[in-house]
């Protein structure tokens, strides 16, 4: 295919640098404000997916399905169901059934006056290891019971702004009760990562409460099937059983307009720095018309002077774009955002570059098609008198 | 030997829903290696009939035969090819692209040719030299005179060896000096090279460096002179 030489399109971009910078910086805001809505959405999914397991099923309170902090189920649940469900999964002769409860709790760093955050407690026995594999120990150790003992996931002290390397050993107030920090954990992408967890007891106490919010188990050879007779033979105890990976995905689904809005409020501020950034390039190329013609009268067929044209939009395009992105994500990589399960941390991934970069593309395109269309409508002989 | 054959050539335009007749059943004929002046009162037809000869413009009806090609029967993207190899145009204000130099200027028509880069250094040297600009080669448009400017646009338009060189008004932005220079360069183009050159002017003069002038009058053939 004939084209252009490449000299011509480099050199092409040095013309009307004002424009050209004007470009390029509706691009990178553009690119910045795309990657940033992919890192937001893509943060949240993937710590609701990957707090999921196929294999797992929460038994929760009847009618509470839509929130495990407002279950509230016997603390004899796990030991009946433990009883009655067979062919649960087993570790070391461990059945993998942890009870738990969740609760929102304002937490402060000791000596502070007043709450500096809220934070999802989880009040845990050994056997939430078990049926939560992707929590791993990653310093201290498991709080012990009636020791006022915590343990707290890396993204949630990092969300008070203390460092989780020398976390152990702080002191920090949950719902006015001083506790210690014996042990840190993570759960890469998990929300599990901003959560606290304490000994299931200390937090019944803590809370005033009889009750447990659920119960996690995870399923070997018996189905979520059986778990539900089990909760139907058992009306007594107003029992409702869910997948887990039905569960966050019921999350997701619920958090569905918070995901649109953030899409759209972003793609329309990417679309108004795209379109100034388009229109700049479109008026530096417009003006190129009887250029454009000189080249065609050389015998340059009209499709090499677009592709020169969409070559150097491109350039100045996905270049400004792909800086946007790559910006955003030393800025904002890693950032933290609360939400009601708990804490994410935005996710600047391949797809977030992509999409800056597809962003680019299409201001490219868009300017380009501005920049020819003149041209484009005009004979030859009229181009060539354009001044 | 005939190069250029018109043949009942028309040109018409719609202007506010009136049908303009720019040329007007033209024919004419031009012979290979010869020199024309294309001459006339403004709206006379001469750029339309230049356009046509280059295959920037279509005729409405009529016959255009260039070198033996229809130019009716190619496309746009053939016009263009057709173009690159037969057809080397100098536009009145130069129309060089101003971020490349001087020696990239002649070059950019050659990249369309299947050549050598040793070839295509070979040739761009002796187009700048054959216009005495040997010593500019790194310029840009805007570090040249007019003068010198038309001179790298003759070389771009005569680098491809084209059968045919067009020429838009070539002196008409340039002073007395710089227009004698150019058309010391057409001459001995025609007189050394055979070139066949059909040049648009307004000038007398100038008109009368050709070895023919044609005269349209209201898209016409009004007379044609040979001169002595």
């Amino acid at each position: 295919m004939t084209m252009l030489p490449m000299e011509y399109s480099l050199r092409g971009l040095t013309r009307g640098r004002g424009r050209t910078v004007l470009a390029l910086m509706g691009s990178l805001v553009a690119g910045a404000l795309i990657a940033t809505a992919s890192a937001f959405l893509g943060g949240m999914e993937s710590a609701l997916g990957s707090t999921a397991s196929p294999s797992r099923v929460i038994v929760m309170g009847a009618g509470s399905e839509e929130s495990l902090e407002r279950s509230e189920i016997g603390a004899r649940v796990p030991g009946v169901l433990s009883a009655s469900v067979q062919g649960i999964r087993r570790t070391a002769g461990m059945e993998h059934v942890s009870a738990e409860t969740h609760v929102a709790l304002p937490i402060a760093v000791d000596g502070a006056e007043a709450a500096s955050d809220n934070g999802l407690v989880r009040g845990v026995g050994p056997a939430a290891l078990l049926v939560h594999p992707n929590v791993q120990l990653t310093g201290g150790r498991w709080p012990e019971r009636g020791a006022g003992e915590v343990l707290v996931g890396s993204s949630a002290m990092r969300r008070l702004g203390v460092d989780p390397a020398a976390a152990i050993g702080s002191r920090v107030v949950l719902a006015g009760a001083p506790l210690t920090i014996v042990g840190t954990m993570q759960a890469p992408g998990s929300t599990i990562d901003g959560e606290w967890w304490m000994p299931l007891e200390d937090l019944t106490t803590l809370m005033r409460r009889e009750t447990i919010s659920c119960v996690i188990v995870d399923l070997d050879r018996a189905t979520i099937g059986d778990v539900q007779a089990f909760t139907l033979s058992r009306l007594d105890l107003e029992l409702a059983v869910l997948a887990e990976r039905d569960y966050y995905a019921s999350l997701l689904a619920f958090f569905a307009p918070v995901r649109v809005l953030v899409a759209v409020v972003a793609t329309l501020m990417a679309l108004a720095a795209a379109l100034g950034g388009a229109s700049a390039l479109a008026a530096a190329f417009s003006e190129r018309v009887r250029e454009n013609a000189v080249l065609e009268t050389l015998g340059y067929p009209r499709h090499a002077v677009i592709l020169d044209v969409l070559l150097q939009c491109t350039i100045v395009a996905v270049s400004g774009a792909a800086v946007g992105g790559l910006l955003a994500q030393w800025l904002f990589g890693g950032m933290l955002v609360e939400f009601s399960m708990g804490t994410f941390a935005l996710q600047f991934d391949a797809r977030a570059t992509l999409l800056a970069a597809v962003t680019g593309f299409v201001v490219a395109i868009v300017a380009a098609f501005l920049s020819t269309w003149r041209w484009i409508g005009l004979p030859t002989p009229e181009a060539l008198r354009t001044t | 030997m005939s190069l250029i054959e018109c043949r009942s050539l028309c040109k018409d335009y719609q202007r506010g829903g009136e049908a303009v007749h720019v040329l007007d059943r033209l024919d004419l004929s031009i012979d290979r290696g010869s020199y024309t002046a294309l001459m006339g009162p403004s709206g006379s037809g001469k750029t339309t009939l230049l356009n046509l000869l280059a295959g920037i413009d279509r005729a409405s009806s009529g016959e255009l035969l260039v070198d033996g090609t229809d130019l009716a029967q190619l496309d746009r993207n053939q016009l263009a090819l057709w173009r690159s190899r037969h057809v080397g145009y100098v536009f009145q204000l130069y129309n060089l692209v101003p971020v490349l130099s001087a020696y990239e200027n002649v070059e950019l028509p050659l990249l369309l040719h299947d050549l050598t880069a040793a070839e295509r250094h070979r040739r761009v040297v002796e187009a700048l030299e054959s216009v005495d600009l040997a010593t500019r080669h790194g310029h840009l448009p805007r570090q040249l005179s007019g003068g010198q400017e038309q001179r790298v646009a003759i070389a771009r338009a005569l680098v491809t060896q084209p059968t045919l060189l067009l020429a838009d008004e070539p002196t008409g932005d340039l002073d007395r000096t710089n227009a004698d220079a150019v058309m010391d360069l057409f001459g001995r183009l025609h007189r050394e090279r055979g070139q066949t050159i059909v040049m648009v002017t307004h000038d007398e003069a100038i008109a009368r460096r050709a070895e023919r002038t044609v005269r349209l009058e209201k898209g016409r053939l009004a007379t044609v002179e040979v001169a002595r």
